[in-house]
């Protein structure tokens, strides 16, 4: 029976307590006895859930930080709903630095190590530009900040107006952007995948592994409305980050501040986040101590693909840990 | 059926309501496929026909459905309020109201005289007369239901020539979106013909040895002309065309219902946009609650409060 395959299906495996909330926001420490010094605080993506980098146990990124000895902190932006479309991406700045600030100060050290995904790179790159002086390491993980690229994504987005969807919807709700993301390579996701389902229906690793991410791809935050509208117009159709033209409050992005060791993974068959979107931006870096690890694999085949978790993840934990004493 | 119907149903308990319905449409098209690869193992030659065109239905009906959901509920607006096209339909239905009434007249007339006729034998003046008088004062009273309709430009407190505005551009809107959307359809559905016409052509020429060898050549010759699409600039701007006029028709359809609640006195309830307004005004504050947090904190720490 396909279902009793599948029911025991529940994304998570690692141990965590909440130890601070604040309305949608959520800071998240995994338990564990730590060896190194420096703490690694990952901020994922506001556009999806964070427990895709610890999925399960065969295919856990946070696991597998946790026992390089590695003391595990992780932003969660939770699920913004009406009541939260006013929400900026300053707002989102300004609780990572509370995370950051928080963590330094219950494991007394003056730097973390700041760990980004996806959007939660964005934001890991703009928050590092403006306090330098708190990362000690920065780690990117299939990093937006060249957005001019020519992906579909990418195309679709400087072809549309977010302030009407947020006039419209109030936040860009997670089905909307669910059947976008969908419709950008509708043979492959909407039948090629499910095809290969229904073939492989007595293999029951298979069958997992497929629900453990469709549970995860299917639980779709929104984009609060105001975020929705500043991320696609000054980030996507404006390239603001990448021109040296974003503003936090009128306190530049400047790319020169990034002189601390930094580790980019990215991804050769990624179509939400291409290689482009990040090599602009490592060229243009003054980091004197700085790699890029590049995967076979897609944006999230990065992250959970066994194949990754051989190849990938041996060498990015041994360059944090390198980093971390 | 791959699935049983037990299965299905215990699937839909645990299973993502997206997966499920993929799922289940992908299991629709998988039998679709089987039945044409056991034609091409056969030797039959494949050529397009309606089971290309349920596979299609199958595949993009997913996308397609919330849209249409949106086309469809438009319609219903258009029959509620008194705007030029509806107008012409009351007064189609005026006329064959008059022309019902007509004969009720004709009729009522042909009852009279009959029961004139008999009367004394089967029935008395008063229940004639009662009948009579009931008629003519449902006729006098409600005239205007028989007759004409008439256009207000404003229903004080009811229907405010500013709802009627937003009415207007919301249906103005959705004539853009379900312009647009039927572009988007016709575009859609072009390219995948295009895709299958492509893979029958490969399907008669060569013997694809095994269902999923055959099933990959569909699928790749469907995902390459695809991949060329969505990208095209036409496609990039019906989309737009598209989801603006959706999300246009979306925001003045609802401040229309907005207008309308707002201008009726009776109305005890906030608007979705007054709660819009009040919880920008709540993060606003709690912006500023964080700023003299901050600066509390350098003042304790003898920093820089500037």
């Amino acid at each position: 029976m396909l279902v009793e395959k599948i029911k025991d299906v529940k994304p998570g495996c690692s141990e965590h307590e909440v130890v601070h909330e604040d309305w949608v926001f959520k800071l998240l420490h995994f338990k564990s006895k730590p060896k190194l010094k420096t703490p690694l605080v990952i901020s994922y993506a506001y556009i999806n859930r964070p427990y895709i980098l610890d999925l399960h146990k065969d295919v856990s990124v946070v696991k597998y930080l946790i026992e390089a000895g590695l003391d595990v902190w992780m932003v969660d932006w939770g699920y913004p709903t009406f009541a939260d479309r006013h929400l900026r991406i300053s707002d989102y700045i300004d609780y990572l630095d509370f995370c950051v600030d928080y963590v330094r100060e219950k494991r007394k050290v003056d730097r973390v190590t700041l760990h980004g995904y996806c959007l939660g790179t964005t934001l890991s790159v703009i928050y590092t530009t403006l306090y330098p002086e708190k990362i000690r390491n920065l780690v990117i993980q299939t990093p937006p900040i060249n957005f001019d690229t020519t992906n579909t994504l990418a195309l679709w987005a400087k072809n549309i107006d977010p302030v009407k969807v947020s006039n419209a919807l109030f936040n860009a709700t997670g089905e909307f952007l669910n059947l976008a993301f969908l419709l950008v390579d509708p043979i492959r996701l909407v039948v090629g995948k499910y095809q290969a389902l229904l073939d492989n229906l007595n293999n029951e690793k298979f069958i997992k592994d497929f629900f453990y991410m469709d549970h995860w791809i299917f639980d779709s935050p929104a984009i609060a409305g105001k975020v929705y509208e500043e991320y696609i117009t000054r980030w996507y159709q404006r390239n603001e980050i990448m021109k040296g033209k974003y503003d936090v409050n009128g306190r530049k992005v400047d790319f020169s501040r990034i002189t601390m060791p930094v580790l980019v993974l990215a991804a050769e068959k990624d179509h939400i986040t291409p290689p482009d979107a990040v090599l602009p931006f490592f060229k243009a870096i003054p980091s004197k101590d700085k790699k890029m690890l590049m995967s076979d694999k897609g944006h999230i085949g990065l992250t959970v693909s066994r194949s990754s978790h051989k190849k990938i993840w041996p060498e990015a934990v041994k360059w944090i840990v390198e980093r971390s004493g | 059926m791959l699935l049983s119907e037990k299965e299905l149903v215990d699937l839909f308990r645990v299973a993502p309501k997206e997966s499920f319905e993929l799922l289940l449409r992908n299991i629709k098209m998988r039998e679709i496929l089987e039945d044409l690869y056991s034609k091409h193992k056969s030797g039959i030659k494949l050529y397009y026909n309606d089971q290309f065109d349920k596979i299609f239905e199958e595949l993009f009906r997913f996308f397609f459905r919330p849209l249409e959901i949106a086309v469809l509920g438009s319609r219903q607006l258009e029959l509620i309020f008194p705007l030029p096209e509806t107008l012409r339909l009351y007064e189609t239905q005026s006329e064959l109201l008059n022309a019902y009434r007509e004969f009720m007249t004709t009729l009522y007339n042909h009852l009279k005289l009959t029961f004139e006729l008999y009367m004394g034998y089967v029935m008395t003046e008063d229940l004639i007369q009662r009948f009579v008088d009931l008629y003519l004062k449902r006729i006098r009273e409600h005239i205007s239901e028989f007759t004409s309709v008439e256009l207000s430009t404003e229903i004080p407190f009811l229907l405010p020539k500013v709802a009627v505005d937003r009415l207007e551009k919301a249906l103005e809107s959705w004539n853009e979106f379900s312009t647009a959307f039927k572009s988007f359809r016709t575009m859609v559905k072009e390219t995948y013909v295009k895709g299958a016409e492509s893979f029958i052509k490969k399907a008669n020429e060569e013997e694809f040895k095994s269902y999923q060898e055959f099933t990959y050549a569909f699928f790749n010759e469907e995902a390459k002309v695809f991949d060329e699409l969505l990208k095209s600039e036409e496609y990039l701007k019906t989309q737009g065309r598209m989801l603006s006029g959706l999300m246009d028709y979306i925001y003045n359809f609802r401040t229309f219902i907005e207008e309308i609640i707002m201008n009726n006195p009776l109305n005890p309830f906030a608007t979705i946009s007054l709660m819009d307004k009040a919880f920008e005004r709540i993060y606003e504050l709690k912006r500023r609650i964080r700023e003299l947090e901050k600066r509390i904190e350098r003042l304790e720490g003898g920093g820089d409060v500037s």
